[in-house]
């Protein structure tokens, strides 16, 4: 390689410019299939049915957390949480974990209506998925 | 430094920050963290069929007992008191979270409550009618944006 008064190395010049830009698509065409990859994975929905059997009382809302843990490991999550609670209402919010929580979550939310005596209870499920 | 050298550094830094806002926009668009919108249908059949304890919502020694959501909502806008319109904007933040993220309306008897500050094009909202045993039906509106 040698280069001419005005800095220009020609041939051999053209063919580093050409590698680097090759080099830097590649890159980025590979950070963009592992983002799409990753969204990809996430879709899971939530089973809702797993929530069956939900009840409240003044300590807070209460189900079997049976179905939620099988949904969890079914769907090769990393874990979840589920929020109840009757935004507005003096009942206690309850919050319920397992497994491991990731950066990488989805959340859904549902409204329902509980019967708690003579009321039926507005109440807010939120459910947050962690991805692996 | 030559012309043809501050060119090709120039060239350089303009491909650079073309891959950058590339990188951003893909970032933006295949987000990690996905938020599923409740509907607005199932929200208001949810909320305003729903029974609850009058005293729990700060009619306290009233004799109103358990009533519905609707009712109280129609008392509520009647007496110009403000309190469903408490209950309910707690409610509405816990359900659509973000800043502008619904509005509801609801008319009974010629007079109106107005609550949340959406604007613009709504993504979906739900109207429905519910009786009121002393007065005209109560109209609510919930829109979410």
């Amino acid at each position: 390689m040698r280069m001419d008064n005005r800095g220009d190395a020609g041939f051999f010049e053209a063919m580093a410019g050409t590698m680097a830009v090759c080099l830097v698509m590649t890159s980025f065409l590979a950070f963009m299939a592992t983002e799409v990859s990753n969204t990809g994975q996430g879709s899971v929905e939530f089973d809702w049915t797993v929530m069956a059997g939900l009840t409240v009382s003044e300590s807070g809302s209460e189900w079997s957390d049976d179905g939620t843990e099988y949904f969890v490991e079914a769907n090769r999550l990393s874990g979840a949480k589920v929020v109840c609670s009757s935004p507005g209402l003096p009942i206690e919010e309850r919050t319920w974990t397992c497994g491991e929580e990731t950066p990488t979550t989805s959340m859904v939310k549902k409204v329902y209506s509980l019967g708690y005596g003579e009321q039926s209870v507005p109440t807010v499920v939120e459910v947050v998925l962690y991805r692996r | 430094m030559n012309r043809k050298g501050l060119t090709a550094i120039v060239d350089a830094m303009f491909f650079i920050a073309l891959i950058g806002i590339a990188t951003l926009m893909v970032t933006v668009i295949f987000s990690d963290n996905d938020m599923d919108i409740e509907d607005p249908s199932d929200t208001c059949r949810k909320l305003f069929g729903s029974y609850i304890d009058s005293d729990e919502v700060g009619y306290k020694g009233m004799t109103m007992g358990v009533c519905s959501v609707s009712e109280l909502t129609a008392s509520s806008i009647l007496l110009g008191d403000g309190i469903m319109e408490e209950y309910l904007k707690t409610f509405l933040d816990r359900v659509y979270p973000w800043n502008g993220a619904y509005r509801l309306y609801a008319e009974v008897d010629g007079k109106k409550m107005v609550l949340g500050t959406g604007e613009g094009k709504a993504v979906s909202g739900y109207t429905c009618t519910y009786p009121v045993w002393y007065t005209t039906d109560i109209r609510i509106t919930l829109q979410v944006y």
